[in-house]
């Protein structure tokens, strides 16, 4: 109906011209009037009497206007408009209230629009692959070692014989120098199976991916990002040759913007199996694709049989190792989902926090125009007409605090990425999809917290407030709130109370590593252009320029440095046991002498290694206790004979105490060191011990000295010790630096509206104050009555709030280190702190109140 | 007051905008009052109805384009509004005319039969 339609554009089209339209409709009913009178004069009226006739032919003149305006607009448009004029007007003339709320709000919604922008980018989002729900990742699971990726052998059994998925790629993360451009650079990349593209559903944008056969070796495929940073994305980049570690290979594809699989890869070379068919070697993620009408459970189970039937066929290597099969994105996003999904959920308690607060606000204030609005009761003014009229107040309070949290959001989503390496999350931004949830998120708000005031305050009845004596007992409503405040800050508090205590124990925890003046630099020199003699004597020639430098008391290279995330993870044998082929595995380092000594890592046994340990003197390793204890139980682990990366047998010639190598929470692992000069790889750390405070000062030279060596070497970084250590921290430090900060605020905002409801009821009770100082009470009885008063519902609060932090702290749990989720030195710590806070808040108020002069008070009755 | 209300034609919903357009149909182009002068011509029962309540019905049906206006003089040398109806309001006439006829058919036969 086209005239339908018509009309609404008009309707509301006249909106915006409603004076023009009036003034049109005054003229008319004008030369209407004229008309009558005219026909009442020639009918023998006088003037007067023909204008008074007139007027009562036509009938109520604002009757019809006001008629004639309802069929001409949308009337509650113009309510609204009436209400937002009042509303603005009632803000003005209280700006402080207005200023407190609205920045209570910009911090909750704030805080809880950039935590949903990063929830929706990491774990909501579905992966950029066609038919994402079909994908997923696989791990292999040890039972007591936990997860590791996959073994070549697995991956080709499993990627050959399950039929519940239709593909199963692998990628093995590599990390490579590309040289032969203008601008030399370390990347991550991945040696990858050739389906992986087709697997994933995803074809090159420019050129081909790797053919099936594996026979062509020397080929690349740029990420979107490379091909855009190093060639602009020139079209003319295939068949260009580029170097990678030495290596020239032909560039032959370039993958859509978008893709990276594994996450933040952005080169994909074809995996050619150079660990051979060896099972214990961890080396692949496997990313698959179900086949048509397969679920993940069948996958699992499928796999899983699979992984029984290797773990029967080949006991010394798969003997204990399962399976793991989530969704891809699952799989991708990992841990990081359960840390973000507590963090919304402070992040909901901080804005549960803000709107009791402004809701208590307005509570109070909706009270104080108790008369105000029983008058407009009184002039016929509906009870749905009030109610409306508040919670537009409280609506445009929430949205100006929506808007003002946008911008809280433009600075907290750049530091909440910052504080941690989230996976999905280089390309986070606001966007408009996150600007409409924090709209509709503030108009929630502000429906919630301003419905309790509205309902309280339409229900007055006319003649309570002319009596204009307030009703005590009606104030039930801002405690309540109160209570609900206290209730999320003990939460919020208790939460926040169990990290950092987890965090201090995991600080303290005796590494056994001494790294205060210890400065790192990471080299990596591809065999191909440094062959095993060159790769030797430069790492020689560095160590010795490093070690003249004159603030360094020792120099080293070692290629795992603790914590450094480049653990490398081997398989060897002990020769001398009655079953001499079974693999055994333990992490691995190759170190030059002196490595031990840099560290200032005590011998327990034995000697360290020496510059005789070299490829023609006979094969030597240093171990740990822990290899001592795992796997020569009750012997005397000096001498034994292992064989490790090759034919050669080795002996071992030292012992190390346990060391904390990979990560805090996790016990030593048993671990083998050999001689640089007999393991040559090109993946170096340069350790060097200073004899300064702060070891990073001695980066400028240390740069200087490795340049004088060779030019050509790109140093990727040179880090201090602990900067290395304290990585593996961040993402502890994103829950407990949000979760602190968070719940400072509620401690904050809590104490504010316990200070704020006691000042409340004293300012409304000082006359039955002076009447009982009247009758004869002490000061000092009313102070009491007073913080008793005051701290009522702060108890209440606490209560609740412990029986949900009991209930609720559970899932920290995989977070904690050393403290149990209820642990009770904490909890008590945090009822001791908000206590302390409020007595302080409600302290102020109760002396107000014990000053109170009775006769004054009885005065302003 | 209540006797005369009780003179007072009570109009049904929508009737007013049927009776506006069919007068204005059949009496050509015509201002608020000389359409109110009409009205109670026919309702042969002067100012029985407020004039003043022609103007929401006039601003509906010609926010629905079925009827437009102009200012013009009167003969009396007055200025006032006059309404024309349109194209689309002669076949929304037509309809609504139908439609009136078989609803006040049908209330006839009910009320008829109810009667007898």
């Amino acid at each position: 109906m086209i005239w339908r339609l018509r009309r609404f554009v008009q309707r509301f089209h006249n909106l915006f011209r409603h004076s023009r339209a009036d003034g049109d409709l005054t003229r008319e009913i004008n030369s209407h009037l004229l008309l009558l009178e005219d026909e009442f004069r020639r009918r023998g009226l006088s003037d007067e009497d023909a204008r008074y006739a007139a007027r009562r032919a036509f009938g109520g003149l604002e009757q019809a206007k006001e008629q004639q305006r309802d069929a001409r607009s949308f009337r509650w448009v113009d309510d609204a408009r009436q209400d937002i004029q009042y509303a603005t007007r009632l803000l003005r003339r209280s700006p402080g209230l207005a200023i407190a709320a609205v920045l209570t709000l910009a911090l909750g919604i704030g805080a809880n629009s950039a935590i949903f922008t990063v929830v929706h980018a990491v774990m909501l989002r579905p992966l950029p692959y066609p038919e994402p729900d079909r994908l997923i990742g696989v791990v292999q699971q040890h039972k007591s070692f936990g997860v590791d990726v996959v073994t070549l052998p697995d991956y080709l059994q499993w990627r050959d014989e399950a039929k519940s998925l239709s593909a199963l790629a692998g990628a093995w993360s590599i990390t490579v120098n590309l040289t032969g451009v203008d601008e030399p650079e370390r990347l991550r990349g991945a040696a990858v199976t050739s389906n992986l593209f087709t697997t994933l559903g995803v074809a090159p944008q420019l050129g081909t991916t790797f053919p099936d056969s594996t026979s062509d070796s020397q080929s690349v495929v740029l990420s979107d990002r490379l091909w855009r940073r190093h060639f602009g994305s020139a079209p003319n980049v295939l068949a260009r040759s580029v170097s990678l570690n030495g290596v020239r290979r032909t560039v032959i594809g370039v993958m859509p913007p978008g893709f990276a699989w594994p996450e933040g890869v952005e080169l994909w070379i074809p995996l050619v199996p150079e660990g051979g068919m060896n099972r214990g070697y961890h080396q692949l993620q496997g990313a698959g694709r179900l086949a048509r009408g397969a679920t993940l459970a069948d996958a699992r189970a499928e796999l899983e049989a699979l992984a029984a039937r290797s773990a029967a066929a080949f006991p010394a290597t798969n003997k204990d190792w399962g399976v793991q099969v989530s969704s891809l994105l699952d799989y991708t996003v990992g841990a990081a989902s359960r840390s973000l999904l507590i963090l919304a959920g402070a992040a909901g308690c901080v804005l549960l926090i803000a709107c009791a607060n402004v809701g208590g606000l307005l509570t109070a204030r909706a009270l104080a125009r108790r008369k105000e609005i029983s008058l407009r009761t009184a002039l016929g003014a509906s009870r749905s007409r009030i109610i409306r009229q508040l919670l537009t107040e409280s609506v445009m309070l929430s949205l100006l605090g929506g808007i003002a949290g946008v911008a809280v959001a433009e600075y907290a989503l750049p530091a909440l990425l910052s504080l941690t390496a989230l996976p999905r999350s280089a390309d986070v931004a606001l966007d408009t999809r996150m600007l409409a949830v924090t709209l509709i998120a503030s108009i929630v708000a502000g429906l919630f917290f301003g419905l309790a005031p509205a309902a309280a305050t339409s229900r007055f009845a006319v003649s309570t407030a002319i009596r204009s004596r307030d009703d005590v007992s009606s104030g039930w409503l801002r405690p309540a709130l109160l209570v609900v405040q206290l209730a999320a800050a003990v939460v919020l508090l208790s939460g926040a109370g169990l990290l950092l205590r987890s965090f201090y124990k995991l600080q303290t925890i005796e590494t056994g590593l001494n790294v205060d003046r210890v400065l790192t630099a990471r080299f990596f020199l591809p065999r191909a252009s440094y062959p095993v003699e060159r790769c030797l004597a430069l790492y020689q020639e560095m160590v010795a320029k490093a070690q003249a430098l004159p603030d360094v008391s020792d120099a080293a290279a070692v290629s795992v440095f603790p914590f450094s995330a480049t653990s490398a993870n081997v398989a060897f044998t002990i020769p001398s046991r009655p079953d001499p082929s079974t693999l055994l595995t333990a992490n691995f380092a190759a170190a030059t002498p002196g490595y031990f000594r840099a560290m200032s890592i005590p011998l327990l046994v034995g000697r360290g290694f020496e510059t005789g340990d070299s490829a023609d003197a006979s094969f030597v390793a240093v171990i740990n206790q822990s290899m001592a204890d795992r796997y020569f139980p009750g012997e005397n682990p000096i001498g034994q004979v292992i064989q490790i990366l090759g034919p050669k047998p080795r002996r071992i010639v030292g012992l190390i105490p346990n060391l904390r190598q990979r990560a805090l929470h996790l016990s030593p692992e048993p671990e083998i060191y050999v001689p640089h000069a007999q393991f040559p790889t090109g993946g170096m750390f340069l350790v060097v011990r200073t004899n300064i405070d702060r070891p990073e000062r001695a980066a400028v030279s240390l740069r200087a000295a490795v340049r004088s060596v060779n030019r050509d070497v790109p140093i990727a970084s040179i880090r201090t010790g602990n900067e290395l250590i304290g990585e593996t921290m961040s993402a502890r430090r994103l829950n407990l630096v949000l979760l602190s900060v968070f719940a400072t605020l509620a401690l904050i905002v809590s104490v504010v509206g316990v200070y704020g409801v006691l000042s409340f009821t004293v300012s409304r009770q000082t006359t039955e104050i002076g009447v009982r100082m009247a009758l004869g009470a002490a000061r000092r009885d009313v102070l009491v009555l007073m913080i008793r008063k005051g701290l009522a519902p702060v108890i209440l609060g606490v209560a609740c709030g412990l029986a949900i932090a009991f209930a609720s702290t559970g899932v920290l749990r995989t977070f904690l280190f050393g403290v149990g989720p209820s642990d009770p030195a904490t909890l008590v710590t945090v009822v001791f702190v908000l206590l302390a806070a409020s007595l302080v808040a409600v302290f102020g108020p109760a002396r107000r109140a014990a000053n109170v002069d009775p006769l004054v008070a009885l005065k302003t009755e | 007051m209540a006797s005369e209300d009780d003179s007072r034609v009570e109009l049904l919903q929508g009737t007013l905008d049927l009776i506006i357009l069919r007068a204005l149909t059949t009496m050509g182009p015509q201002h608020a009052y000389g359409l109110a002068s009409r009205l109670e011509q026919i309702a042969d029962h002067p100012f029985s109805l407020n004039q003043g309540t022609l103007y929401a019905a006039l601003v509906r049906l010609e926010q629905s384009g079925w009827i437009k206006s102009t200012w013009q003089t009167t003969e009396n040398n007055r200025e006032a509004k006059y309404y024309t109806v349109t194209k689309s309001g002669a076949r929304a006439l037509e309809k609504q005319t139908e439609r009136w006829q078989r609803l006040a058919g049908l209330v006839n036969k009910l009320l008829l039969e109810e009667s007898s």
